[in-house]
């Protein structure tokens, strides 16, 4: 089954030039199906109503407003997988807001068109986050995460908790996953608050995009986990 | 019919071969290989390159790997070879904003022919291309001129641009036959057409140019446009959107 894309890009020739892309030997052998164009989320909306979308590549600025994506994002059908394009890959606080409004990933547009495409099957498959080189740079250098350390310190319990949370789960789906009550979960959570500083789940996730090697793969298997229920 | 040779230089590389993609399906144009990465700052190298590969027709983004101006200096660069005199120039830029009117006539003065938004109509990019092939200048999207035409000043504004900018307005001293020429030079129309519409000699050409400038207290072509766009002259300027 081919993955189906959908595009939300104000710039005429920059919505043409990814048309004619999609269209391009090079897609069809990726097996990637561009099923609709648009320039702003209400004609998103109305091709919603005619076109199944696996994947929308969403523009960070709409029509001169910065930022317009992580508005769209916030109100998006959760089932659409959501890749962010940016002309913009410095900015740490968009990345990870958009992450937390659920984004699968956020990419510059510096980079080459097998990445863009290899990000879209890494999407559709429910992986995330998808960061091009330039965005998990950015990340990697984000100032306020460079203070709190301790994850290691952690109780077995508490990095479970704190694992389930950085792949996306909610706080009754992870106190389901360990077979405690919420109120335990919040429990864990304070406990993290106190030993890493961290206060919320973007940023454990942002912790673990930050120390790429630790921990990564297993929050990986936990999003797929995840993705099957 | 002779192809013409288009070549871009884009540091957002899915930008770039988005658009190069699409124009590559108009048979009119032969489109090279993106030019990107760090090629896009060595100046010289990139003239090199230029000069190798005897192109027609440029398409140049402003902000190079987070050098403001860095399509500003690939253009000093082409000036320096007189390979590239022929080499026509169209800058391609996300957002114009009017903080960078100073960078605008800086190209302007090196020698664009033209500024367009990446919003622009597909047609009238593919047009653009064709037009300054053939010598046409002055090809901006409505955001250029709106920039050009406000009295926007910012904090690194020389003393130069004040100046100019403070030019009184005597216009209505041109002769009609002057505000004719004034205007086929605003509209970036290439001298023998001028010559042709006028239905005047090269001669009587540059005595109304030089009456032009005496009058308005300009030096060049791109003065004179600008003359025109602070001062709300109508100039019918070809617009892109």
């Amino acid at each position: 089954m081919p993955v189906k894309v959908a595009i939300i890009e104000d710039d005429n020739l920059m919505r043409k030039g990814l048309v004619s892309l999609f269209s391009s030997s090079e897609a069809q052998n990726e097996n990637i199906d561009l099923v609709g164009d648009v320039g702003c989320e209400e004609d998103f909306i109305k091709l919603l109503k005619t076109v199944e979308v696996d994947v929308l590549l969403l523009d960070m600025n709409l029509n001169d407003v910065e930022d317009a994506g992580v508005e769209i994002l916030s109100r998006l059908n959760k089932n659409i997988k959501v890749l962010i394009l940016s002309s913009e890959a410095k900015d740490a606080n968009l990345i990870l807001k958009s992450l937390k409004c659920g984004a699968s990933g956020f990419l510059d547009k510096g980079i080459e068109l097998e990445e863009l495409f290899f990000s879209i099957k890494k999407a559709k498959n429910g992986m995330k986050p998808i960061l091009s080189d330039r965005v998990s740079g950015t990340v990697v250098e984000y100032k306020s995460l460079e203070i709190k350390v301790g994850v290691e310190s952690l109780e077995p319990r508490e990095k479970e908790t704190f694992k389930l949370f950085a792949a996306g789960y909610t706080r009754q789906e992870v106190a389901n996953k360990l077979y405690v009550s919420v109120k335990a979960i919040d429990g864990y959570k304070s406990q993290i608050k106190g030993k890493t500083g961290f206060t919320n789940p973007v940023e454990y996730l942002m912790w673990v995009i930050k120390n790429k090697e630790i921990l990564i793969s297993e929050i990986m298997e936990l999003y797929s986990e995840k993705e099957k229920n | 019919m002779n192809k013409i040779k288009v070549l871009y230089a884009e540091d957002e590389r899915i930008v770039g071969r988005a658009i190069i993609n699409n124009l590559r399906n108009y048979n009119f144009f032969d489109v090279g290989d993106l030019i990107t990465g760090d090629i896009l700052n060595e100046y010289n190298e990139l003239a090199d390159l230029l000069v190798k590969e005897k192109l027609d027709v440029l398409l140049l983004d402003m902000e190079l790997n987070h050098v403001p101006d860095g399509g500003i200096k690939v253009l000093e660069a082409i000036k320096k070879r007189k390979e590239l005199d022929n080499l026509k120039v169209l800058i391609v830029s996300t957002r114009y904003k009017t903080s960078e009117k100073e960078l605008i006539k800086k190209a302007l003065n090196i020698g664009v022919s033209g500024f367009i938004g990446k919003n622009a109509d597909w047609e009238k990019l593919v047009d653009s291309i064709s037009m300054v092939y053939n010598g046409q200048k002055n090809i901006f999207s409505q955001s250029i001129i709106d920039i050009l035409a406000s009295n926007f000043h910012n904090t690194d504004t020389n003393n130069d641009a004040k100046e100019e900018e403070k030019v009184p307005f005597n216009y209505g001293l041109l002769t009609k036959k002057e505000k004719e020429v004034f205007k086929l030079i605003c509209q970036g129309i290439e001298k023998k057409m001028r010559l042709m519409k006028l239905k005047i000699v090269s001669k009587t050409y540059e005595t109304h140019w030089s009456n032009i400038k005496e009058k308005l207290d300009i030096v060049n072509e791109v003065q004179c446009l600008l003359y025109a766009l602070e001062n709300g002259i109508e100039m019918d300027l070809k617009s892109l959107e």
